[in-house]
């Protein structure tokens, strides 16, 4: 027997399966506003700090801006997500485990 | 070879195309034809293009008829619908939080509980065994639900499902209450239905871990066992509260009853002995010492070592029903730090 897909009717929902593109990546840090996202579980903001103090040696970034969520396992506050896009060119967000 | 023989080579290749699609749980699927979606959909008076949900990881939108082929993938029988489309709902409540149960590094896995009289009539288990195999609407039911969340979810092992282990009700969660051998008034009455309604309840929910008590005759020792099974140092509640579960068998909660324990009573024996002191709870957990990340009450003295944390914040938290078959046993299930959600059943 020859399968096609017609015979069976999809469990999934296909228009899920396409990729999400990604953002466009920035050419440099240099004189560009870096957001610093923390999940809140433990050493996350460790790591972000960190990742912060090094990256500020290596680039000239204009301003750092560093947001928690109110609990790791919720997306981050609509406010928090809205301040980021607005005072921020990227954001690197760290998930502490 | 026979047409019979033809047939169940087709039947088994149509299997196999269900596991090189990705749509099983490990197992075998029934295939999900148009002739057998459509029987599952004559089980609910819902259209087929309905969206019951919007399925996190993915947000992939749950139809009826999305959900009429899961079910038929599963093993439901169509007057199963209207119990899936209720427990779909239910997961979609915010204090469930489907979105992180989905992906997290724990255990969690939705477990289904079914009260009112649809229990009995569509055949779920709430004696013997009813956690186990061997029922078909327990295993069927529950096993739907689970595949909604892989298929139409897209929350798949390692790839959005980040879970560390999962545990066996992540192919099927699903019980009754035995609401004949309980003492008490059903669990979703309990939870403000009417007894003729009949009722889903979702929970993100560790495996059931066994209460073991052959010896106690009487409440008090009979619930220092349990108190000292809920308070471990592993699990979710101690940390971030929310729901838990305390299963009773049926000879447990004679014990209770006959003393004229309820379940008010039997919370708060547990909310004050189902506790742990600070000094013992800052060796690991979530935060180790960082002690004001858990989600504690504010009245817990975090710089008192010797402070003795309750396994949940509000003794009203801790979820009672009645399951499972004669023997001295019962359950404590911890959760994830979400709440049980309920629904009624409506066909």
């Amino acid at each position: 027997m020859i399968i096609r897909p017609d015979m069976l009717v999809s469990p999934v929902d296909e228009s899920t399966a396409a990729l999400k593109r990604l953002a466009p990546r920035l050419d440099t840090l240099n004189g560009k506003a870096i957001g610093f996202l923390d999940n809140r579980k433990g050493n996350g903001n460790v790591i972000l700090e960190h990742l912060a103090y090094r990256l500020s040696e290596r680039f000239q970034l204009s301003e750092v801006v560093f947001r928690e969520k109110f609990i790791f396992s919720r997306p981050a506050s609509a406010e928090v997500l809205d301040e980021i896009q607005s005072r921020c060119d990227a954001v690197i967000a760290a998930i502490g485990d | 070879m026979t047409t019979l023989g033809a047939q169940l080579d087709d039947v088994g290749q149509l299997i196999e195309y269900c596991f090189e699609q990705g749509w099983t749980d490990g197992l075998p699927v029934v295939p999900p034809t148009r002739a057998a979606v459509d029987r599952m959909l004559a089980g609910t008076s819902r259209g087929p293009q309905e969206v019951i949900a919007l399925v996190p990881p993915k947000w992939g939108q749950a139809t009826v008829e999305r959900i009429a082929a899961n079910a038929v993938m599963a093993g439901c029988q169509p007057a199963h619908m209207p119990v899936i489309i209720a427990a779909l709902d239910a997961l979609m409540d915010d204090r469930f939080n489907l979105h992180g149960v989905q992906c997290t590094t724990h255990v969690a896995t939705p477990l289904v509980v079914v009260n009112g009289p649809l229990a009995q009539e569509l055949g779920f288990q709430g004696g013997h065994n009813c956690f186990g195999q061997g029922f078909r609407a327990n295993a069927a039911v529950g096993r739907a639900v689970r595949l909604i969340l892989s298929n139409i979810g897209g929350a798949l092992p390692g790839v959005l499902d980040k879970a560390t282990f999962g545990h066996p009700g992540k192919f099927s969660y699903c019980v009754a209450e035995n609401e004949a051998a309980s003492p008490w008034e059903p669990y979703h009455v309990s939870r403000g239905f009417a007894p003729t309604e009949s009722t889903v309840t979702v929970f993100a929910a560790e495996a059931p871990h066994n209460i073991n008590n052959h010896g106690s005759n009487d409440p008090y020792s009979l619930l220092y066992t349990v108190a000292n099974t809920m308070n471990t140092l592993g699990s979710n509640n101690i940390y971030l509260g929310a729901d838990c579960f305390l299963v009773f068998g049926p000879e447990h909660a004679e014990i209770l009853a006959r003393d004229g324990w309820r379940r008010s009573h039997i919370q708060s024996f547990l909310y004050e002995h189902a506790r742990r002191p600070i000094r013992e709870l800052k060796v690991g957990g979530m935060y180790g010492d960082d002690l004001k990340r858990n989600l504690w009450p504010r009245w817990i003295n975090r710089d008192d070592e010797n402070a003795m944390v309750p396994v949940v914040r509000e003794k009203e938290d801790i979820q009672i029903f009645v399951a499972g078959g004669a023997g001295r046993h019962s359950l404590f299930i911890p959760g994830w730090g979400t709440r049980a959600i309920t629904r009624k059943i409506t066909l």
